[in-house]
């Protein structure tokens, strides 16, 4: 018995020494060899090949480990060769698709310091995931986020918002977001044959309402580039605003009233001389 | 057939009582706590890392029984001389090997089984479906365990059983690194040289042909050719294994 509390107590006081050890060399400052460690991090070929045939646990290992240590809070360097880092995980498992989303979030919060190099790096990583994985739209549908918030570039966002809807299984609303991203640059027209075609592929009734209230919106611009010239020739020539269609027909100027894409009379604005909708219009 | 039969069953029973199925608990284990740790760590897809440490652990588990057991199991008889008393009886010499080697495989399906399943559950609670596809994999894992099986077999013919393991545990290795010897053919200049390299190449097992993770983490369709392939290929290299074992357990002197 007494033996056996002595090896306990041999044992716990080793334990202990070890412990304590093992803590006062956690307090001794040095270099981070962090940096030299990923430098020389052999290439995703070799890698691949001491995973033994177990790439994606090693593509998911080196993936939770990254979005820790650059979670960490560190002065200099936060940001130590994390192009390279998620270029690895990517080539390892290159159908993988959260390291590109996570890669890019993570790369976007250096965008402040270095904006144009942050912003290459961002979308090269997620290009370099949208042709690993062709069938998915939402690395494509993220680039197009970035671009427009982060970067503010709605010429990018609209390309990578194309790239997302050419995608199988594109959900609807893709097409939508790149209507809206394309309305600064399109005509009028074209903006209403595209609205056409995304409200003819709607299968839901949320998603034909909102096809429909884009269309409603361009053809009452349509109609207002059409129909204010009109009040204002009847308002040259009788020197007041009409303030009914009847008085346009009148004077023969428009055959019948004019009705809004949803088969409602448009109303005149006499003050302002245009025509009001009945619905609620985006003055975009 | 019933001499290979009962030799078989026997090193079943022999592989359960040295408690070999207490390997399929620490799998369970392993499984559960990373599973939870791993889902608290991650941002995104848990179900993704699940089944890759699933199955890398199922492989894994399943290699530690192949390189272990058929050595301790199949040496010990030898080296006891014991298989002498089962071939005192009128049990030919290949049926000793067959038996043994039978009865390893009937472990490892045992234990695969029992692992597919932990597996399954897991995903089920992640996932909230129930993936078969899981049984692919555990298939393919089968399939290289044989494989590996039959080499231990052999390694325990011809050598002593720690020297007999660390073999094992080289082709196991080598077999995941052949591709490397084939990259070697492509960058080589000598013809010669690159013709020895290639022999090489095809000699040893390229266990990467039974390696369809990839495909059944991310729902890949995988090549029905491709599995047919890989199921003759397992049965060519274990025949081959099993063939040089007996070949060097018929001369082997038991006296």
């Amino acid at each position: 018995m007494r033996r056996a509390v002595i090896s306990v107590v041999i044992i716990a006081v080793l334990l202990a020494c070890a412990a304590g050890v093992e803590y006062a060399q956690g307090r001794i400052p040095r270099e981070d060899p962090l940096g030299l460690r990923l430098l020389y991090l052999p290439t995703a070929e070799y890698l691949e090949m001491l995973s033994l045939g177990n790439k994606g646990f090693l593509a998911d290992y080196l993936y939770i480990w990254a979005i820790q240590y650059y979670a960490q809070f560190k002065a200099n360097d936060r940001f130590l060769y994390l192009d390279k880092m998620f270029n690895l995980i990517t080539d390892i498992d290159p159908l993988y698709r959260d390291p590109y989303r996570i890669g890019a979030v993570i790369m976007l919060m250096e965008a402040e310091r270095d904006p144009q190099s942050r912003k290459k790096s961002v979308f090269k990583l997620l290009e370099k995931g949208m042709a690993a994985i062709p069938d998915d739209y939402a690395l494509a549908e993220e680039a197009a986020w970035k671009a427009r918030i982060f970067f503010k570039d709605d010429n990018l966002a609209a390309h990578y918002a194309a790239i997302a809807t050419a995608r199988p299984n594109a959900p609807h609303w893709t097409k939508r977001f790149y209507g809206h991203l394309k309305s600064g640059s399109w005509t009028n027209a074209q903006s209403i044959a595209y609205w056409e075609g995304v409200l003819a592929e709607a299968e839901t009734d949320y998603q034909r309402m909102v096809s429909l209230n884009h269309l409603y919106d361009l053809k009452v611009k349509r109609d207002r580039e059409i129909l204010n010239p009109l009040l204002k020739q009847f308002a040259d020539r009788f020197g007041r605003c009409p303030e009914s269609w009847e008085q346009l027909t009148a004077a023969g100027v428009l055959q019948s009233a004019p009705l809004d894409p949803a088969g409602n009379e448009y109303g005149i604005d006499s003050e302002n001389c245009e025509i009001v909708a009945q619905k609620e219009i985006r003055k975009d | 057939m019933r001499a290979v039969y009962t030799i078989a069953r026997n090193t079943f029973r022999e592989a359960i009582r040295d408690r070999i199925l207490y390997l399929f608990l620490g799998f369970a284990v392993l499984l559960i706590v990373s599973s939870k740790l791993f889902s608290m760590l991650t941002v995104g897809d848990e179900t993704k890392i699940i089944k890759d440490l699933g199955l890398g652990a199922i492989q894994f588990f399943s290699m530690l029984i192949s390189v272990m057991m058929s050595v301790m199991l199949v040496s010990r008889e030898v080296e006891n001389r014991t298989a002498f008393n089962i071939l005192a009886k009128p049990v030919r010499r290949h049926s000793f090997i067959l038996g043994k080697y039978f009865g390893l495989l009937a472990i490892i399906v045992a234990n695969l089984l029992l692992m597919t399943a932990a597996l399954l559950v897991i995903i089920f609670l992640y996932q909230g479906e129930i993936d078969l596809t899981i049984f692919t994999g555990a298939g393919m894992t089968f399939l290289e365990m044989a494989v590996l099986c039959a080499f231990a077999v052999l390694f325990a013919m011809v050598t002593k059983p720690i020297l007999g393991s660390v073999l094992t545990l080289a082709v196991f290795v080598v077999g995941h690194m052949t591709q490397g010897i084939w990259l070697l053919t492509e960058r080589l200049q000598d013809a010669v040289t690159r013709f020895i390299v290639a022999v090489v190449y095809y000699v040893l097992p390229n266990l990467e042909r039974f390696n369809f993770k990839s495909e059944l983490v991310h729902s890949l369709p995988i090549p029905a050719a491709a599995v047919w392939w890989a199921i003759l290929y397992a049965l060519i290299f274990t025949a081959l294994a099993l063939f040089l074992a007996w070949l060097k357990f018929r001369e082997k002197d038991l006296l």
